[in-house]
């Protein structure tokens, strides 16, 4: 799936805050801002800077056993998107991974280079307040307070 | 031009052979690619003409180097081994197509696990380390020094192991047998100089972001003034050049090598930058352990080895002792278990009294090779290796044991040890 050219973009600036969540073997959520999250050649990718991490080992959980991974990205304008993806490869070691290892230390000092992960989109859900709130008015009538209705 | 663009949309839905389908769904919580990963060793796997012609040598990691010989007996040429999506090595023994290997194919441009009429995953060769393409000081290239894997050096002191002189060799290993091949063929050094180790270590640490550690490992030598003082001051000559290399006394490393007592391992720890420690037991019963390693059994002793592997716990600490077993062979004939469930049984156990103490255990599958005695038997079931696994995984998480130095990225040949990515 194509991320929509806005989605595109968000995920690209850096000011956009960007959220991982993942699920652990219990079902139990992992949920933290991952600035790595990014746009690569068109891919999405996530750079794991942790090899213990919890997201690290519940991304290698999801990958073995199909489980959800969202990524929420929220622009500074309250833009927000859910993107739903599954991780479609690992890559720790060869050509591209050093390259992103080179990358990380020359931009964080002292960080060292876990995995980067692959993500491939299956759904995205524009979860920005103002065009989920014109969706409910238009689809779910039930769903409001009388007292905003009344003259 | 370093490009992360995958080639095609990468599927996760794979037609699987009729076994592999009924045990993905009796062992639905054993991850499918370590399965699958478990398989390709336990039956071997072949590369075809056109599979073969994708290895470049300039840029691919050719077999050749490895302690061990192959199924099929011939030497290089063909690729160490693969890497799957999730990141999982699949360390390979090239093997006759009369006895049913997996297949290594080109479809489509792209190489391809193929198991029969299915093909079931894209895969990628293991790329060369810079180092190869060196040459020491004295002569040697750098890659009958070290040899890699995609995060760890691999470093084989002296390939020649001492038990085979007084025909006490190891009834499934093949190492006396490979050397003289790899003297013959590639003009392998039995014995390396500390020296060119240094230089080796310096060159393949200019390489950013390949490496996360280094494991030493070589045949036992019981010479000395105590049995096996030779060995240990050896390694320790060695791992001492290897440390001139970096700046901290320590550094990520692991040793595999006989069981050596206190004394010895004493020296070991104090004198070098060693941080984990691997004697390999080979097989977890006593019996079979005296009938399988003799060396073993004749210089140390079973319960003596698992008195060092413990003892060796308050040294390196819980999680960074283990020994590996070749599991199948405790099924070998005429002296092994006769059932799959009783050998289980088994090693469970006695894996459990080591992982009690601290100590872990980790297997490789077993993979009857030509050169060793007992190479025209057959390995275990698929079954019993994701029973294995699953038991050993069980016991790290009830001893709440680490595997750190000798996991799917530092070593990447233990399908037990890749399942602890999620402990």
């Amino acid at each position: 799936m194509l991320l929509n050219p806005k989605v595109y973009e968000l995920l690209k600036k850096e000011s956009t805050i960007k959220i991982l969540s993942t699920i652990n073997e219990n079902n139990q959520i992992h949920t933290v801002i991952k600035d790595s999250l990014q746009i690569c050649d068109d891919q999405l990718l996530y750079l794991e800077y942790l090899e213990s991490s919890t997201t690290n080992r519940n991304l290698t959980f999801s990958m073995w056993f199909k489980n959800s991974v969202t990524v929420l990205i929220l622009s500074e304008n309250k833009t927000s998107y859910q993107i739903n993806v599954t991780p479609v490869k690992c890559i720790v070691s060869g050509p591209v991974f050093q390259k992103f290892y080179t990358e990380t230390l020359q931009k964080h000092n002292d960080t060292d280079l876990a995995a980067i992960w692959i993500f491939e989109p299956d759904a995205v859900v524009n979860e920005t307040l103002s065009v989920r709130q014109k969706e409910e008015r238009a689809q779910r009538p039930y769903f409001k307070h009388l007292d905003r209705l009344a003259l | 031009m370093v490009s992360i663009s995958l080639k095609n949309k990468i599927s996760t839905e794979y037609p699987l052979s009729s076994e592999l389908k009924s045990l993905t769904q009796k062992y639905a919580q054993f991850p499918y690619l370590i399965m699958l990963k478990t398989d390709i060793q336990r039956r071997g796997i072949y590369y075809t003409h056109e599979a073969l012609k994708k290895a470049d040598p300039t840029v691919h990691q050719l077999a050749g180097t490895h302690i061990f010989g192959t199924r099929d007996g011939i030497l290089t040429h063909r690729p160490e081994a693969f890497m799957l999506r999730d990141g999982t090595s699949v360390l390979t023994t090239p093997t006759p197509l009369e006895q049913n290997p997996y297949i290594i194919d080109l479809r489509n441009d792209k190489l391809t696990l193929v198991d029969g009429q299915n093909e079931l995953e894209e895969i990628e060769y293991w790329t060369k380390p810079d180092f190869y393409d060196k040459t020491t000081k004295s002569g040697i290239p750098m890659n009958l020094i070290a040899s890699a894997r995609p995060q760890r050096i691999y470093i084989m002191p002296n390939r020649y192991c001492f038990f085979w002189s007084d025909k006490q060799n190891c009834l499934f290993c093949d190492i006396v047998n490979n050397l003289q091949k790899q003297k013959k063929e590639l003009s392998m050094p039995t014995r390396l100089k500390p020296e060119d180790v240094e230089e080796t270590i310096s060159e393949a640490l200019k390489q950013k972001g390949r490496f996360t550690a280094i494991c030493l490992t070589s045949g036992s030598d019981f010479n000395g003034v105590n049995a096996f003082d030779r060995e240990t001051d050896y390694y320790i000559e060695i791992l001492k050049a290897v440390g001139k290399n970096f700046k901290t006394k320590k550094f990520p490393s692991q040793l595999i090598a006989t069981a050596f007592n206190q004394d010895q391992l004493g020296r070991l720890y104090e004198q070098t930058g060693i941080l984990s420690y691997t004697p390999d037991i080979e097989v977890l019963n006593e019996r079979l352990f005296n009938w399988l390693c003799p060396g073993k059994a004749h210089w140390v002793g079973y319960k003596e080895w698992k008195k060092r592997l413990k003892e060796a716990v308050p040294i390196f600490g819980r999680g960074y002792v283990n020994t590996c077993i070749v599991a199948g062979i405790e099924l070998a004939q005429p002296y092994g278990f006769k059932s799959e469930d009783e050998a289980l049984k088994n090693v469970l156990e006695e894996a459990e009294d080591l992982a009690a103490d601290g100590v872990n255990t980790v297997f490789t599958v077993w993979s009857p090779r030509p050169g060793s005695i007992i190479g025209n038997q057959k390995n275990a079931s698929l079954e019993y290796y994701i029973r294995l696994a699953s038991g050993l995984h069980a016991l790290r998480k009830k001893y709440k044991l680490r595997l750190d130095h000798d996991d799917y990225r530092r070593c990447g040949n233990h399908p037990d040890s890749d399942l602890a990515r999620i402990l």
